[in-house]
């Protein structure tokens, strides 16, 4: 028998749903039938459509069911028309606490979208949790462990060969800037050189070619679509799959295969891999020498490989090579992990990172929300006297302990949704300002599940943390008490009160003073003189074809306005990576073969651009030949490691035998949260990699205008990339400064959250004492005694948060200082000016209250009764 | 005098059901009223309509056996009742006496006409 067409499932269903049983199968069968007629006579199509049509005319109020009012439902409606009432009945009330809860929760959402963020970097690897980076444990000046992240190929190769777990491995460059030509237009790009590992086991999957085509021989290279799209446009970005780049040392590569852009949330970004071995036969040494450090390198385990094994394994292969000093060892940190967990001690074990700034922040809102949800517990608790009479007239018809609980939850539960829904629409007005603060392109994924889950679990949280006290304290009344008005006395959420605004002075202030300390240890990093002025520099790196030219263009900028003076080094004098322990001294012995020197390689005028003061000694001279033959410069702290009393004529060890013609100042040749190195420092002999220009003061604009003058004249061809070396220097404590910026704002709302709630509490506790005070008004109080009587449990409550409060801050404040090797040291008025700042707020809101109480005319008050 | 409330859409709808002669049911209805008005209506209007009819009680209903286009449901068959035929002669008679006075006029000629 042939089956018959069936009509679409889902009208059906929802006919089944709404009708009314005893119209159903009337109804239904007439569209049936209707549905079997029209398919026949004209298409299964068309009836399909007839038959949705018919279902939809078919709702109508005589045909759909009866709505079934339960008891449940009746009753919740009926709370949140009480609750309603109540909001309408009680402004102040509402608006205290929905203010709080919405600001406090718009801190909270945003904070939480970065931390969710930060959260999500490198977590896009599909193998992410058995992808391992390796890193080297070097010996520092004082016998310790410092972690720098790059290693030698040798070792990226024998690990990846030699373990047996270790299912497969990437080793590549650092990030170069390169500059590629496509018929005769330039792009500078940020790339690396890479073996095919990196395609393998990270996620960066190819959208055109193929692994295989892009390894096969040196001459071919990988692209992000980011730069085909650069190269060919935003549409026919897939042609560039088979053309030729050039390089600027005129080399020609063939685009092998164009990879999918890397995510914002990744650590590792290039938008070109060239074959390593390139780079590997520009230089034996950079194959060959385990000491040659200079390639990221990361091993992919087997799934059943034990990754507490690594560390130990890979530093054994290390340790069997002949670069090997006693105490160094590999580090392996998860990719996973290494964003957030980037900072070594020195046994070299992971001790924080950007981790901590997370944990602030979430710990931060967390604060904030509850410090809002206090406020709701409060003055919902204080105005419970007010309610206990509708309370107990409930309870004498008839209702529930239950009901009743959840008739103020309900209440909560509408404070609270009416606050989220403020707080979203907050948070999205202010997400552009919080992009360019964080500089992460964030938003909030209406469309994703959890985004929704989480407002329900706040909402949840909030209204049952808010809500549940309240709920139980007005529910257990006795009617009996309540109706000879005895109440109030027994309450017994006076202590619990008490212990709230306490706690909630307690959260403002390590808030407050953690925001000041933040403030201060910012402000000195930020003006913390380093030992060299970065004023009025400009800093670039050189590519090859500049570095060529570098004495022409120096000359030729020298004579231009606006141009201070000139020099070249091999590294920024504030970053300096280079570190080799092969420096010898007269004195030296065998308990300083550990000492690890910083590098750097000056030019004439080094003294000039930076102004890095002498102890004692000279510079490098133009005009004494004899310098880049056999001078050397050291800093103090080099000299104090060797040793040397009287350092100058000193002949040291380091690249032939040299003598040491001055001793300059310490300065920070990295982040302030490592100490001074001792440097070496030696005349320019071809290592070049970085110019730097001080400008005449105010007269930046006419250098830069010369400094683009003089490159479009020598070498047209290479775009000019500059930075000023003060932005480096902001930019380098980036994550810092967003703390400070956020902390303020956190300590100011946390306090002004605060006193929302403490203001509630005195207000209503003038309404409530009302006629107690105009009787001893009429009885001859003062105006300040009044004030006194009503500030006075406050302001102890206040007092007694604060004190609680301080020891608090200076824990966590401690704490977070410890992690910088240079930091400011806790001072009294650190405590004692945001201490007093609360008390003086809190005071402030209650004696307004205060006031507005005491003057109020006692005729007015008592002619009520 | 009892008032019939009958619309003009119910009115046909019972007509129908009369010329119907006990084969009347929804879809029937339906195709009928299209035959005779030439109107095009959804099946929910004539569900709409019979309802109303039988809670005025101008029609009563009786389940039919189960047909296979139906998926195997039954047909609701409208007959209609001794009151519905008393409305709808009342309409009828309404009608007639208000026409022959329609006829009354038309025998005056109109001057304007001419």
């Amino acid at each position: 028998m042939k089956k018959l067409p069936q009509p679409p499932r889902w009208a059906d269903h929802f006919l089944e749903w709404y009708c009314r049983p005893e119209l159903l199968e009337e109804i239904q069968g007439d569209i049936y039938e209707l549905f079997a007629m029209r398919a026949k006579e004209k298409s299964l199509a068309q009836a399909r459509r007839r038959f949705v049509w018919d279902v939809l005319r078919s709702f109508r109020l005589s045909t759909i069911k009866h709505i079934k009012f339960n008891h449940n439902t009746m009753m919740f409606s009926n709370h949140l028309k009480i609750a309603f009432r109540m909001l309408q009945k009680k402004k102040g009330f509402a608006l205290l606490n929905i203010s709080g809860i919405a600001i406090s929760l718009t801190f909270a959402l945003l904070m939480l979208l970065w931390v969710q963020d930060e959260l999500s970097v490198n977590k896009f690897h599909e193998n992410g949790d058995r992808i391992y980076h390796l890193s080297m444990g070097f010996i520092d000046a004082d016998g310790q462990i410092d972690v720098s992240p790059i290693v030698s190929y040798q070792l990226s190769q024998a690990a990846k060969k030699e373990l047996p777990y270790v299912e497969n491995g990437a080793a590549f460059s650092y990030n170069m800037e390169k500059v590629l030509s496509y018929k005769d237009q330039q792009f500078k790009v940020e790339g690396v050189y890479g073996d095919k590992g990196v395609f393998e086991i990270f996620n960066f999957p190819l959208l055109l070619g193929s692994i295989k085509e892009t390894f096969k021989h040196t001459q071919s290279l990988a692209i992000s679509k980011n730069l085909a799209q650069r190269l060919f446009g935003e549409t026919d970005w897939q042609q560039a799959l088979g053309k030729s780049l050039q390089l600027e040392n005129g080399k020609s590569l063939k685009v092998g295969s164009i990879y999918a852009n890397i995510p914002e949330n990744s650590t590792l970004k290039f938008d070109f891999v060239i074959h390593v071995e390139d780079w590997l036969n520009s230089d034996e040494e950079l194959a060959a020498h385990w000491g040659y450090h200079a390639f990221s390198a990361y091993v992919l385990l087997r799934s059943d490989a034990d990754a507490s094994q690594l560390q130990e394994d890979v530093t054994e292969i290390y340790a069997n090579s002949e670069v090997y000093d006693e105490g160094e060892m590999v580090v392996t940190q998860a990719i996973v992990d290494e964003y957030l967990y980037s900072r070594f001690d020195k046994q070299g074990k992971v001790v924080g990172g950007r981790i901590e700034y997370v944990q602030i922040f979430f710990w931060a809102s967390i604060f904030l929300l509850l410090i809002a949800g206090i406020n709701f517990i409060n003055l919902a608790t204080a105005r419970a006297s007010q309610r206990a009479k509708e309370v107990s007239l409930r309870k004498v018809v008839g209702a529930k302990r239950g009901s009743l609980i959840s008739q103020f939850l309900t209440e909560a539960g509408l404070i609270t949704m009416i606050s989220i829904v403020l707080a979203l629409g907050l948070a999205e007005l202010s997400l552009p300002y919080v992009r360019s603060l964080t500089g992460k392109n964030l938003y909030f994924n209406y469309l994703s599940a959890e985004y929704w889950l989480f407002l329900g679990f706040i909402f949840l949280g909030m209204t049952l943390f808010s809500g549940i006290y309240p709920s139980f304290i007005l529910s257990s009344f006795k009617i009996t008490n309540v109706l000879k008005r005895n109440f109030g006395k027994g309450l017994g959420s006076n202590h619990f009160r008490r212990g709230l605004v306490i706690l909630q002075f307690v959260l403002s202030l390590v808030l407050i003073v953690g925001a000041v300390v933040v403030r201060q240890q910012i402000h000195y990093i930020k003006n913390k003189n380093l030992g060299l002025d970065r004023s009025n520099v400009i800093y670039m790196r050189m590519a090859s074809k500049a570095q060529d030219n570098y004495k022409v263009i120096r000359d030729k900028l020298t004579q231009k306005p606006g141009i201070e003076a000139i020099t070249s080094t091999s590294h920024n004098p504030m970053l300096v990576s280079n570190e080799s322990n092969g420096v010898d001294w007269p004195a030296k012995d065998d308990s300083h073969d550990h000492i690890h020197f910083n590098i750097l390689y000056a030019e004439q005028n080094f003294e000039k651009v930076f102004k890095i003061p002498l102890a004692e000694g000279r510079y490098f001279q133009k005009d004494m030949k004899s310098d880049p033959e056999k001078a050397v410069i050291i800093n103090e702290k080099a000299a104090e490691v060797m040793g040397l009393k009287k350092p100058l004529g000193t002949n040291l060890q380091v690249e032939g035998e040299r003598q040491i013609i001055g001793v300059v100042k310490n300065f920070h040749m990295n982040t302030l949260y490592e100490d001074i190195n001792p440097m070496v420092i030696l005349p320019e002999q071809g290592f070049n990699w970085s110019m730097f220009v001080r400008t005449k003061k105010g007269k930046t604009q006419e250098a830069i205008k010369s400094l683009e003058a003089v490159f479009e004249e020598i070498i047209p061809s290479s775009p000019l990339v500059y930075e000023f070396l003060d932005d480096y220097h902001n930019n380098r404590y980036k994550s810092e400064l967003l703390t400070g910026t956020l902390a303020n704002y956190f300590a100011l709302f946390s306090i002004f959250i605060s006193c929302l709630g403490l203001y509630g509490l005195v207000s209503f506790l003038a309404e409530q004492k009302t006629k107690e005070i105009a009787i001893r008004k009429v009885l001859g109080a003062s105006v300040w005694q009044i004030i006194t009587l009503l500030s006075r449990n406050f302001l102890t409550l206040v007092s007694i948060g604060l004190v609680i409060g301080a020891p608090l801050a200076w824990y966590f404040t401690q704490n977070w200082l410890q992690k910088f090797a240079y930091h400011i040291d806790l001072q009294a008025w650190m405590f004692v000016i945001p201490t007093f700042l609360a008390v003086l707020i809190a005071a402030f809101t209650v004696g307004y209250q205060g006031i507005r109480a005491a003057w109020k005319n006692p005729v007015n008050s008592l002619r009520e009764d | 005098m009892q008032r019939v409330n009958l619309g003009e859409f119910e009115e046909l709808v019972l007509l129908i059901v009369g010329v119907l002669q006990g084969e009347a049911y929804g879809v029937k209805v339906l195709e009928e009223f299209n035959e005779q008005t030439g109107r095009a209506v959804n099946i929910s209007a004539i569900h709409a309509a019979l309802r109303r009819l039988e809670s005025k009680g101008f029609v009563k209903s009786a389940w039919s056996e189960a047909t296979a286009e139906r998926g195997g449901r039954r047909k609701r068959l409208f007959s209609i009742t001794a009151r519905g035929v008393q409305a709808l002669e009342e309409v009828r008679d309404l009608r007639n006496r208000l026409w022959e006075q329609i006829q009354g006029l038309g025998l005056n000629p109109n001057p304007s006409m001419t």
